[in-house]
């Protein structure tokens, strides 16, 4: 531990084998099935994937607000660094805090925080946004309200929003999408954090006011120097915003590497399923799309096998359905999920591998 | 030449909202539709694009007249070629019609009944329009499962079995099933995930093919209305103010605001150059609109001439349509095809 921590690169979150069982009536659902990711500071990690692959689950349960019924497992730790002294030393196990307790509460919101996909939802409707938003700020920052509210329009200036002395005292019904998203990312910003996870921040809104919004955050982020986890399930977004991306596939991470290595050198059959089947402006129009045949299943009582197996076209039948799938380092940085790339794929039970179609 | 099957003249809609003046005070009408006329040509795609609360969803509804104008016309051409204007019908004689124009919506969880099963969604429309015996309803309703990509040993089940994508197979299987010429589509696959959303795209445009239906496709995404449409209404505040054929339009807009639209849409190509436009402020409120051009808050190329005077859609050569003063004078980026 103590050799990690003399390494200047020290992540400032490393998740390792977390796992997320819900009960279900006919069964256990591994919504998340042993992620491992780390989040460097100041950096950006997209983590994409298609509804119900756990993307959600993943950065919600880093701050633990996901529902009881989620029995999580696994590690997550996390080393703030300066303003705390004794933060400097051990990295703190998350996971291990009481999702109620007066631990993970100081994290949550100060050191983590949070923006939702819809900021309709996650404003209350019936407080003032102003006073939503100094609520942080007097639970983290200071006791004095005058200094909290000078603190809320500042934050608002900074994320654009004008006439802040009238919007303070507005509720959130009386703000547009664009600008309830704006206030959010006020609200998140407000307490300085080192990581700020934002799950879907612009699915809601418009073209036009989703690159305000994706604008906006890239200059705070240069300002602020936080770490974002952005949870999306556009690859335009990720191709804009990330340093890091991690493709979720059924509650694995399915392939992760730089940005513009995902981009220009995808291995996993689905990654490039994914690329290929988006339609892109000034794309060759008359080609049909190449979709991803299928549909996600429900990983309920699933057997130790690749989860995208129904739907590859790659896929080795005997290799890929008989077994778990082992992560294949391809590079540096750039790790794979898949029996295509792996030396174990002849494994014990059958030495002709059949590709199919 | 393809016949145009659906002509819009000075289509308005005005929708009463509450004044804000006081408690009891008289509704006011806010126009969200204003002025719209194109022509639409058997067997294409137009697409409709614009932000949120532009009037697209509306004027899709008014087509199909799931609500009604308060002027103008919407001529409809049988395959006879009889003109029909769908605003003047009246009870019964609408009824015929009903059959020719379907619409698939945007969220397949909300849109089909779940307490119908599917077999009784999909043959729903036929049984109301058509009196067929039930061994034809039976044959029909399995070959068009068949045809949208259904299982047909599930059709007893009920739409919460299935996924999203299954579901809007479901919507679109219901929409063919009375043959119609013309389905409006109004965000048909923006509920749905990307693997998906493929699918469902290369489905339509293969019955496109198969049946020669005629396509409203009212989106937001410009990527997938490159790849449908072979002309695109670019829609702001109730007005069409571009309107023009997909390549012309994308390659070379004639419209800041479709300028912007354009370049606003993030793209997953980490190579490209990025210099994008970003849009300052807000979509205007339709129930005060700004005066002149309704885009000039919000426009970079904003003169004196446009604060005052309203521009007029003309067509500026090419079928390419325009409502703005200087859409010969500007050059405005379309969407990058080099990198």
């Amino acid at each position: 531990m103590t050799a990690e921590a003399a390494q200047p690169q020290m992540p400032l979150l490393r998740v390792r084998d977390l796992k997320i069982r819900i009960q279900m009536d006919n069964g256990v659902m591994n919504a998340v099935d042993g992620v491992d990711f780390e989040i460097r500071r100041g950096k950006t990690l997209g983590l994409v994937g298609e509804s119900g692959c756990g993307k959600s689950l993943t950065s919600r349960a880093l701050i633990g607000i996901n529902p009881k019924e989620c029995e999580t497992s696994g590690t997550i730790s996390y080393r703030s660094s300066s303003i705390e002294p004794e933060a400097k030393e051990e990295p703190l196990d998350l996971l291990t805090l009481d999702p109620n307790g007066r631990k993970i509460r100081s994290i949550r919101g100060r050191r983590i925080a949070m923006i939702f996909q819809e900021p309709m939802t996650a404003f209350s409707p019936m407080y003032t946004i102003g006073n939503q938003i100094m609520e942080a700020i007097l639970i983290h920052r200071t006791k004095n309200k005058k200094e909290a509210k000078k603190i809320t329009l500042e934050m608002l200036s900074k994320v654009g929003i004008s006439d802040q002395e009238k919007r303070f005292d507005q509720y959130p019904h009386e703000f547009s999408g664009g600008m309830r998203q704006r206030a959010m990312i006020s609200m998140a910003l407000s307490c300085n954090p080192e990581l700020l996870i934002a799950d879907e921040p612009t699915t809601a809104l418009d073209v036009t006011i989703q690159a305000q919004v994706l604008e906006l955050m890239k200059r705070l982020q240069q300002e602020f120097g936080m770490a974002i986890l952005l949870v999306t399930h556009d690859l335009g977004i990720i191709a804009e915003m990330c340093d890091e991306v991690a493709v979720m596939y059924l509650g694995k991470i399915v392939e992760q590497a730089p940005m513009k290595e995902i981009f220009r050198n995808p291995k996993h059959p689905y990654t490039k399923g994914l690329l290929r089947s988006m339609p892109r402006l000034g794309g060759n129009k008359t080609k049909r799309l190449e979709s991803i045949e299928g549909s996600v299943p429900i990983p309920i009582n699933m057997p130790p096998m690749c989860g995208f197996y129904e739907r590859c076209k790659d896929r080795i039948e005997g290799v890929c359905n008989m077994r778990s799938v082992p992560v294949t380092q391809i590079s540096g940085s750039h790790t794979v999920r898949c029996f295509l790339y792996s030396d174990q794929q002849g494994g014990d039970n059958d030495g002709e591998a059949h590709i199919g179609n | 030449m393809a016949k145009p099957i659906l002509e819009i003249k000075n289509l308005n809609k005005d929708f009463k909202v509450k004044s804000k003046k006081a408690l009891f005070a008289k509704p006011v009408s806010v126009r969200v539709l204003q002025d719209v006329s194109f022509q639409l040509l058997e067997g294409e795609t137009l697409s409709i694009v614009g932000e949120s609360g532009c009037g697209k969803t509306t004027l899709g509804r008014c087509i199909v007249r799931g609500m009604n104008a308060t002027s103008g016309e919407v001529v409809y051409r049988t395959e006879g070629g009889e003109a029909v204007d769908f605003l003047k019908l009246k009870g019964a004689e609408s009824k015929k019609f009903r059959k020719d124009v379907q619409m698939i919506f945007q969220d397949p969880y909300s849109s089909l009944s779940p307490r119908m099963s599917v077999y009784d969604i999909i043959s729903e429309p036929l049984i109301a329009n058509f009196k067929l015996p039930k061994s034809e309803v039976e044959r029909k309703v399995s070959a068009i499962a068949e045809k949208t990509g259904l299982n047909v040993s599930y059709l007893k089940r009920y739409p919460h079995a299935f996924s999203g994508g299954q579901r809007q197979r479901i919507a679109i299987a219901r929409a063919l099933i009375t043959q119609p010429r013309l389905i409006v589509c109004d965000e048909a696959v923006s509920a749905l995930d990307v693997s998906i959303q493929a699918q469902i795209i290369n489905l339509l445009k293969d019955l496109q093919e198969q049946y020669k239906i005629t396509y409203i496709f009212i989106s937001h995404d410009l990527s997938i209305v490159e790849n449908i449409s072979d002309r695109v209404a670019v829609m702001h505040l109730g007005k069409v103010v571009e309107m023009a054929g997909v390549d012309s339009m994308f390659k070379q807009p004639r419209h800041p605001y479709t300028e912007a639209l354009l370049s606003a849409v993030p793209q997953p190509d980490p190579d490209l150059k990025k210099d994008r436009i970003v849009l300052e402020g807000e979509v205007p409120n339709p129930a005060n609109p700004p005066s002149g051009c309704h885009f000039h808050p919000r426009c970079a190329y904003k003169t004196e001439k446009c604060v005052k005077e309203i521009p007029a859609l003309r067509d500026i050569g090419d079928n390419h349509m325009a409502a703005c003063h200087y859409a010969e004078q500007l050059t405005l980026r379309g969407a990058r095809h080099e990198r």
